[in-house]
């Protein structure tokens, strides 16, 4: 048989278990808002294990993490390094958003933010925002679907196909099953993603150099030892500062807990103890890291020279003379790094949209709701795979910029259940603040006085504005404080 | 706030120092090699141990005062 029909065949297998794993689940739980967003509240160890951990590490990760190894050494240590401070204040919030969330019926970030703070407005621009920051955020998925289909096939399946094959599949399970469809996939995806990552990334320094400390010898005798020096070395090939690289670990971490759709996971846990537990063993899940960048140190003497740096991976599977099933399944690997996070951000981003946006300015049933989130789906997935195929923007651009705009979100967090005293001025003063500057050292960089991420900046902004007008302005009810306070 | 959570957050501060500025600056080499990795390296996926070990103890410990729910029991 011909190579490129055993990888199709191989990467066929993987889209039918994924769409399996996908759809049977979900036939169990009620066909409410509740259970297509946040499963009934019903989500196991296991499963939330995955979907926490799969729903991070997409295609960025899985293609761009050896990119950033291979280019950029040492400076790929910060992926790793902010997750395990990035994820402790999902500890502490979790159960609180969980308990309300079990009371009072959410299933949604905004939603509990909006009821502390008294704002349907505060809601409909959350909704908003989340959807202008995932819609980019998803169509790097889908790029990154298709380029590695259409890399490993040699040209033989077109970009806009392997992206459309991909996705179509994602569209079906999450348009039938939401959450628990979203669930189970990741789960096998995540599973078979870690195998494939740890397969790859102790094979390749075996094979090219004889293990892994002879990989790195190799290294700094080819006279790259800098690249090995933290913190590494910035786009241009220049030594990266520390004031960059710190600043980077730390704004990631702030965001990483209060993504969207990563801090609505909590509403889905069985009970507050599975919620607890799939946070504390989410470092093994970081763990995985370490061989993706593997994959990226091995390729540094051995493959010279590969433009862009993200194709790194495809580039060293297709320079091996690896059997065609083998093939297969690290292309499949490649997918399922895609598709776990490409379609943990559909779901979210469909039910915000409509939870906290439509269903805000008008009074909708839960059959009604429930429908509209499932268009949503397939609305925006048509609008980002339009973007992934036909409309040439800097979609890279806008996703960097969403990281400095995501952490403004955590101070209204943590004041929602830890400052009594802020108030619904405040927190809308601190977070469009914050994000207001953020984006203004986005796109003017030249004017920031420090070399460090604009979402610093933001943030620095947000607590002024946030603490300022809070102690400037009449405290909020009580009565309502309360509810959120106690809730731990 | 329980002994334990300060002990946590302590932890988990000195830590955010250690994977930045100036715990990472101190062991930015790329020798000695740890287990085949570069101290840089190691230095980082030590750490993680660490976070994990932290968040462990305070899970068992939240467990051992906690119901199901996380309600004092």
């Amino acid at each position: 048989m011909e190579t490129g029909t055993i990888i199709l065949i191989v990467v066929g297998l993987y889209l039918l278990i994924s769409l399996l794993t996908g759809i049977i689940p979900s036939l169990r739980i009620t066909k409410s808002v509740g259970g297509y967003v946040a499963g009934d509240r019903s989500m196991n160890l296991f499963v939330l294990y995955f979907v926490l951990g799969a729903s991070i590490f997409s295609s960025f990760a899985f293609l761009g993490g050896p990119g950033w190894a291979y280019s950029r050494g040492a400076a790929a240590f910060y992926i790793i390094a902010y997750g395990v401070i990035g994820i402790v204040p999902l500890y502490f919030f979790g159960p609180r958003a969980w308990r309300l969330g079990k009371k009072y019926g959410y299933v949604t970030q905004a939603e509990l933010l909006a009821d502390r703070f008294d704002s349907t407005f505060l809601s409909v621009m959350l909704a908003i925002l989340s959807v202008v920051v995932f819609i980019p955020y998803l169509t790097l998925q889908m790029v990154g679907a298709g380029y590695v289909l259409n890399v490993i096939s040699e040209g033989l399946i077109p970009f806009w196909a392997g992206a459309g094959v991909t996705y179509l599949i994602v569209l079906i399970y999450v348009y039938f099953s939401g959450v628990m469809g979203v669930g189970w996939s990741n789960a096998f995806q995540g599973l078979f993603m870690m195998v494939m990552a740890w397969v790859l990334g102790i094979y390749l320094p075996n094979t090219l150099y004889g293990g892994i400390g002879p990989m790195f010898e190799a290294i700094m005798e080819s006279g790259r030892t800098v690249m090995l020096e933290a913190p590494g070395l910035a786009a241009d090939g220049s030594p990266w500062s520390w004031w960059e690289y710190g600043s980077a670990v730390l704004i990631s971490a702030v965001g990483f807990s209060v993504w969207p759709h990563f801090f609505m996971r909590s509403y889905a846990a069985k009970n507050v103890k599975t919620m607890r537990l799939s946070v504390v063993l989410y470092p093994t899940f970081l763990l995985f890291l370490v061989p993706i960048l593997l994959i990226g140190f091995s390729a540094v003497v051995a493959f010279p020279g590969v433009q862009p740096a993200d194709s790194i991976l495809p580039t060293i599977l297709m320079s091996l003379d690896l059997p065609a099933v083998v093939i297969g399944l690290f292309c499949a690997g490649a997918l399922a790094a895609s598709m776990s996070s490409g379609d943990a951000i559909l779901h979210s981003a469909a039910s915000i949209a409509i939870r906290d946006g439509v269903s805000q300015l008008t009074s909708l049933t839960d059959k009604t709701e429930r429908l509209l989130i499932q268009l949503s789906v397939l609305v925006i997935g048509l609008i980002a795979y339009l973007f992934a195929v036909v409309i040439d923007v800097s979609i890279v651009a806008l996703l960097l910029g969403s990281y400095g705009g995501v952490a403004q979100i955590f101070p209204v967090i943590y004041a929602m259940f830890y400052w009594r005293r802020a108030t619904k001025a405040g927190a809308l003063a601190g977070l469009f603040g914050g994000i207001a500057v953020s984006v203004l050292f986005l796109v003017m960089p030249e004017l920031k006085p420090l070399p460090i991420h604009e979402g610093v900046y933001g943030l620095a902004v947000n607590l002024i504005l946030l603490i300022g007008v809070s102690l400037a302005t009449t405290p909020d009810d009580p009565k309502r404080v309360e509810k959120f306070t106690s809730s731990g | 706030m329980r002994r334990s959570r300060l002990l946590f957050i302590a932890v988990m501060l000195l830590t955010a120092l250690a994977i930045t500025w100036p715990g990472h600056a101190l062991f930015s080499s790329a020798k000695p090699l740890i287990f085949g990795f570069p101290l840089s390296f190691a230095w980082i996926i030590f750490w993680v141990i660490i976070g994990f070990a932290a968040m462990l103890g305070l899970y068992l410990s939240d467990s051992h005062d906690d119901d199901l729910n996380g309600e004092p029991s």
